[in-house]
């Protein structure tokens, strides 16, 4: 390992050897590239096939380019600007609910001419940063807790009444990170299930909808042409892909019957095409993704930029991560893209632009003063 | 600082140990469809989507004693709008768009709630009803075969008549009946994949047993004959 880390260096300049940055950007480029060939796999039966992966791919060249300029910019200005950032990404999520369009029954994107963009995923680094940055002012303890998880719960509310509940998991998902690295309390933790459990509880109390859409997963062989019905399709879609796939281009199953094989349903159309074998080493290039992450995370100055640079990473994981147990049945269905790969600009500016700025933290543009300083001093 | 550093790499390499923990269980689910119980998964999902069918053999078409076609099939295509839950508006969308195309098309209700919409299109306006059939999985194109006979009572009668039974014409009356069965040939058997609309899935359709045609059958009698009534 040490002679490993020798050659993981956060920027350009700082070493002669692959550079850890450079590497972040290769692969996170590459993986958006594998996005592309998984949206044409998943809409090569459509009446305009390269509609979806043409518009994909001027996402990636434009998110490229934001993320590059994001990591120029010294992190100082994000940090000093967050409470304005704070509030106008706020600002955009409850505006939503109000000049929004409806897509797929959530009231959760602005219309700008044909294009459609999602507040609640342009804000995810942001929120991050917030969390890293309001985090820092409270006492260690239950303070701390209660007062992330304050911000946390008017950030989310918006997004629940979108409804976008596959969001709000991944931003609690988020909360839970951020929490744990800046020396968070197990014990305060659980409190965050034990309060989903609660609340999940009262909703099926009044919502028989979900109460069964809970059983379909659990059951799904109970009514296989209701409730159970995504599950089966998602199951039906692994099965047919196998170990070696289909063939590229032959995700029939994917096309036919599962919901946005483009999007929500990209990692299962991916493996109808390409099998075990092709969809496996997908989640280790991911897991590679997050471990230098991890490294560069290391390299950071202060505390604060160490937990804000490796959040972004482990935020990014867990929304993968959500998005492919979705996937492969492991959890229940829920609406959720998979990070780089599925089709939506903002999903996909959104992880540009968060991984950019935590390029940024984790550079050493600005110089520190004291090597003591910590988030909360920062 | 170090010991923050070294609280902090703790920490993250506690999460980090979850992320792959979830991972592992991830992959684990994967391989479990994917390779463990595919069969059980596949057969299951093949009983949802998989149907055989029957296609059309081509009837044998029934000749005069100076080889003058008396009776003979040809197929036609018609434009159905065919019931779902897709509500009033969209159906209306869908006409409207059918009518940018074929601008004689119209209601005509054969079942409580599918529509005609055209009979007999032409193979060009099928091609360019194509991208509506995806947009709109209500409209679909039926095939329809018709026996046709030359165009006199007489004849009529003497010929016969036929009816769709198991995907292919028999004669159930006059020489359709009598030479049933060296006019109706084997009907072919497919496979294909249909989607939640129940339409076929491209590149899906898998030919299981080919058609046969039937044979032409020659009477000893001319057409003059039997418009006279001498048989």
């Amino acid at each position: 390992m040490k002679i490993l880390d020798k050659y993981f260096t956060a920027f350009p300049g700082e070493s002669p050897v692959f550079p850890l940055a450079m590497l972040i950007q290769g692969l996170l480029f590459m993986l958006g590239l594998w996005g592309c060939l998984a949206i044409y796999n998943a809409t090569m039966y459509a009446v305009s096939p390269f509609y979806f992966v043409g518009r994909q791919l001027l996402w990636l060249v434009l998110g490229m380019g934001l993320m590059m300029l994001c990591a120029r910019i010294p992190f100082s200005i994000y940090r000093d600007n967050v409470e304005l950032l704070t509030v106008l990404f706020y600002i955009s999520l409850l505006a939503v609910l109000i000049f929004g369009v409806r897509i797929n029954g959530m009231k959760g994107w602005f219309m700008v001419g044909n294009i459609f963009i999602q507040p609640s995923e342009l804000a995810k680094g942001f929120f991050i940063l917030a969390l890293c940055h309001f985090g820092g002012k409270f006492r260690p303890g239950m303070r701390r807790f209660g007062g992330m998880a304050l911000i946390t719960l008017l950030w989310v509310l918006p997004i629940a009444l979108q409804p976008d509940f596959g969001t709000v998991l991944v931003y609690i998902a988020g909360f839970v990170i951020v929490y744990w690295l800046m020396n968070g309390s197990f014990w305060h933790l659980l409190l965050v299930p034990a309060t989903l459990f609660s609340i999940a509880g009262w909703i099926i109390n009044f919502n028989p909808y979900l109460l069964n859409r809970i059983l379909g997963y659990l059951c799904p062989e109970l009514d296989p042409l209701g409730f159970g019905w995504h599950i089966r399709q998602f199951q039906f879609t692994l099965a047919r892909g196998g170990l070696w796939g289909m063939k590229w281009g032959k995700a029939l199953w994917a096309n036919s019957y599962l919901p946005l094989a483009h999007s929500d349903s990209v990692f299962a159309s991916l493996a109808e095409s390409l099998g075990f074998i092709g969809t496996f080493p997908l989640i280790v290039v991911m897991g590679i993704l997050v471990f230098a992450v991890f490294k560069l995370s290391l390299k950071a100055e202060t505390e604060f930029r160490k937990v804000f640079v490796l959040s972004i990473g482990l935020l990014f994981a867990a929304q993968a991560l959500i998005h492919i147990s979705v996937n492969v049945t492991l959890i229940p269905a829920t609406g959720i893209t998979l990070p780089v790969l599925s089709y939506g600009g903002s999903s996909l500016l959104s992880t540009l632009i968060s991984f950019g700025i935590m390029l940024s933290a984790a550079g050493r543009h600005e110089t520190i003063s004291s090597s003591k300083v910590n988030y909360n001093q920062e | 600082m170090e010991n923050s550093t070294d609280n902090f790499k703790i920490r993250a390499s506690q999460l980090l140990w979850c992320i792959l923990i979830w991972a592992i269980l991830a992959s684990c689910w994967l391989f479990y469809y994917s390779v463990f119980a595919r069969q059980k998964y596949m057969e299951l999902g093949n009983k949802i989507a998989v149907r055989q069918g029957t296609y059309y053999a081509g009837r044998g078409r029934i000749l005069d004693k100076n080889d003058r076609v008396l009776a003979w099939s040809e197929k036609y295509f018609d434009l159905y709008l065919i019931s779902s839950e897709e509500d009033q508006n969209i159906r209306n969308m869908a006409l409207h768009k059918v009518m940018e195309i074929l601008p004689d098309a119209a209601f005509h209700r054969v079942k409580d709630s599918d529509f005609l919409l055209k009979r007999e299109i032409a193979p060009d306006k099928i091609l360019e009803l194509e991208p509506l059939l995806t947009k709109f999985p209500d409209l679909k194109i039926l095939p329809r075969t018709e026996r046709k006979v030359v165009d006199y009572a007489e004849v009529r009668n003497y010929i016969g008549r036929v009816e769709f039974k198991d995907g292919n014409q028999h004669g159930v009356s006059g020489i359709e009946k009598d030479y049933d069965s060296i006019l109706a040939g084997t009907c072919g058997i497919y496979e294909v994949m249909l989607d939640r609309h129940k339409n076929w899935v491209q590149g899906t359709w898998l030919l299981k047993r080919k058609a046969i045609s039937g044979n032409d059958v020659k009477l000893d009698v001319s057409l003059d004959e039997i418009k006279t009534g001498v048989k």
